[in-house]
């Protein structure tokens, strides 16, 4: 997938899951202070985004990420890690009622 | 003729009657307990029973009840939930809303080889000291009634007639029906639907019926383990089941009812095929040149029975033998646990001289209510198998409803408790079944009253996803609240039912607008009902997203997360909820805004 192709799945996502109008979404928008999402919207998105990469995030990593362009590096690190053969990272189960 | 006498004789050794066994051997290892079944071993592997599926009350008798936990794990298949397609006939699987588990659940389910398990289960039966008569007919049997013991005259494999003499009489005849045919206690169950099935001697992933350029369909499906659900292919008045077995095999069934689907249109080999053809092409070319084993018909598989057990006459009826719901949801397993459950302290309570009348009404008098909320649950479902947009929401409330109901009644042990402790429980469960009833209402006019609408298909829901309240239902049964910890825990859940209740009947209200509002009103008993609905939660809806999601309750944002947002026709809510027939003053709104 290249660098475009991953925008574009990423911005039919922001704009099917978020009711956000697909012209408002750049490289360079900012997913919370512009694009008005908050911190569940940001763990729907990567859970929408394992669609694209096959792989659970490593969630310090998917923490740091603020903008649009980001999520576009974060989809193809993810992928280039899934080609080596990198492990997904140990994640403790949810717990009840968290 | 040669005597024998028994504490407890189980007429039938399939899966209730030899699980049944084992228990009782197990907690009651004085028991003299007999199984006679009329075939023999060895059962063959895989092509012997349906009722593969196990859900997590099931799944949970089985590994932790009955102690077959390990052996599960080893010798069965762990089961990835239940997934279905929704979605219209001969369209491709990808092109349907896939309705199912994220991720392996953490609670454990199973899917079962019947022919393997039985064989294994009928060893271990034996093992834990039970008569088990195997090539054995009961040829007549006189009930007992009172004081005197039930008397069943049985040929054994090698022809002799014996008779059994026992205090304790338990029909675990599935479909032969022993006791309801005796005793005349035969009642309708759900409205016609009818099933055929049969088994194919290769492992089917679901994912081979779809394209491979379907990147996302299939990437979705991180660990791989989409293929270890109950796989269920739907559309109107239908589904058709794909189920992995550990011998390798795929159990796959058609159920249908018969206002969509006549029986006779499938009901024989070719039939089926030419059947599977028309409404899952990808399962149909799959299936081209591969051999079908098996194939067996059920018709009017539903029924029900009058009384399921006689404390005073000391007999049960467990399994099948008493009644049959439906397939769907896989509940078969839940009413073999619950009635082994209630059948063993029965068998305990009358040796101590301990069963009374009260308090055998009392754990009695779930059955049926249980049952009618089933039969209430699964109704005239068809409609919604073609309609993910309504269908998702219910199988929202329906799993929910599972959990916090007879999961957290059977995980915590309710079928143990004490008179007073029981009536304490059944209050919360009663209003859990009462809610259940106006969701089922509210989901039947919900889907009469809106046209489907295929544009607004989501490619996937998460049942349950995480974080939602449904997972932390899923997630609680987990966490013991045995005794007087039950009834703040049932408490607990009777709250959030009435919040998702009244949330997905605003949803509800918005999808059938300004002219259908008046009579989904009238549908949930709005005026009666009352919910707990004010100016301030209404009056969100007008708010921008962001702003609105901060205040809205969590279970709607969930909802909202999972589905989409309702869809309206532009009529506010004030109005919409006032032509339903609850006033909420505007003004307030003003106030808050």
């Amino acid at each position: 997938m290249t660098r475009d192709e991953i925008l574009k799945n990423v911005v039919e996502i922001l704009a099917d899951s978020f009711e956000i109008d697909p012209e408002e979404i750049k490289p360079e928008s900012k997913l919370y202070e512009e694009l008005g999402l908050d911190s569940i919207d940001a763990v729907d998105i990567f859970v929408q985004l394992r669609e694209l990469t096959g792989r659970r995030p490593n969630p310090d990593v998917a923490r740091e990420i603020r903008t649009v362009e980001e999520l576009v590096s974060f989809v193809e690190s993810e992928l280039a890690a899934a080609a080596a053969g990198e492990p997904e990272p140990d994640l403790p189960p949810p717990s009840a009622g968290a | 003729m040669a005597n024998d006498s028994v504490d407890v004789l189980i007429c039938g050794g399939g899966l209730a009657g030899l699980t049944l066994a084992r228990q009782l051997r197990r907690e009651q290892p004085e028991l003299r307990v007999m199984v006679v079944e009329s075939q023999p071993r060895p059962l063959p592997a895989a092509c012997h029973k349906v009722g593969e599926s196990s859900v997590e009350l099931g799944s949970h008798y089985f590994a932790e009840v009955v102690g077959l936990k390990d052996y599960l794990n080893k010798e069965h298949l762990p089961k990835n939930g239940l997934r279905f397609f929704v979605g219209q006939p001969g369209t491709a699987i990808a092109d349907r809303t896939e309705i199912g588990p994220v991720e392996l659940p953490r609670l454990p389910s199973f899917q079962m080889d019947r022919g393997k398990l039985e064989n294994d289960l009928r060893a271990m039966v034996e093992e834990a000291g039970a008569i088990l008569l195997e090539g054995a007919k009961v040829v007549d049997v006189e009930i007992g009634t009172g004081t005197t013991a039930h008397r069943a005259r049985v040929v054994d494999a090698t022809g002799e007639e014996r008779e059994i003499v026992a205090r304790w009489l338990v029909d675990a005849t599935g479909r032969r029906h022993l006791l309801q045919r005796n005793l005349d206690m035969a009642r309708p169950g759900r409205p016609a639907a009818s099933a055929a099935w049969f088994r194919v001697h290769e492992k089917l992933e679901v994912g081979e019926l779809v394209p491979e350029q379907e990147e996302r369909w299939h990437t979705r499906d991180i660990d791989h383990t989409r293929w270890l659900s109950t796989n269920h292919l739907m559309g109107p008045g239908y589904w058709v089941w794909l189920i992995p077995l550990s011998t390798g095999h795929t159990s796959i069934g058609i159920v249908t009812d018969h206002v969509h689907h006549d029986p006779s249109s499938y009901a024989k080999k070719d039939k089926a095929l030419a059947w599977i053809a028309a409404h899952e092409p990808a399962l149909s070319r799959w299936l081209e040149g591969r051999k079908l084993e098996d194939f067996k018909v059920l018709r009017h598989y539903s029924s029900a029975s009058e009384r399921l057990f006689s404390t005073e006459d000391r007999w049960a009826c467990v399994g099948e033998s008493g009644q049959f719901v439906d397939p769907l949801y896989s509940p078969g397993s839940d009413f073999i646990g619950t009635l082994n459950c209630l059948t063993s302290r029965f068998i305990r309570e009358d040796r101590a001289g301990t069963l009374t009348p009260e308090l055998s009404n009392e754990l009695t008098r779930m059955m049926p209510a249980w049952t009618e909320d089933c039969l209430r649950t699964v109704g005239d479902n068809g409609v919604f198998f073609g309609r993910a947009e309504v269908f998702a929401p219910k199988l929202w409330w329906d799993f929910t409803h599972y959990w916090d109901c007879a999961c957290t009644y059977f995980f915590n042990k309710g079928y143990e408790f004490s008179l007073e402790e029981h009536r304490r429980i059944r209050e919360p469960l009663e209003k859990l079944f009462a809610m259940n009833r106006k969701a089922q209402d509210l989901f039947d006019a919900w889907a009469r009253m809106t046209p489907p609408d295929a544009t607004r298909r989501k490619p996937f829901v998460g049942l349950p996803p995480y974080p939602c309240f449904l997972t932390d239902q899923h997630m609680a049964l987990a966490e013991p609240a045995l005794g007087d910890a039950l009834f703040p825990r049932l408490e607990g859940h009777v709250a959030l039912g009435e919040e998702v209740l009244r949330e997905v009947f605003l949803r509800a209200l918005c999808e059938v607008g300004e002219a259908g509002a008046k009579e989904l009103g009238a549908v949930v008993k709005l005026a009666e009902w009352r919910p707990a609905i004010d100016a301030q939660r209404v009056s969100l809806e007008a708010l921008p997203r962001a702003e609105r999601n901060r205040l809205i309750p969590s279970v709607t944002r969930d909802m909202d997360r999972a589905f989409g947002r309702a869809h309206d026709d532009g009529t506010p809510l004030f109005k919409l909820l006032s032509l339903a027939g609850l006033e909420i003053g505007e003004e307030t709104t003003q106030a808050h805004a």
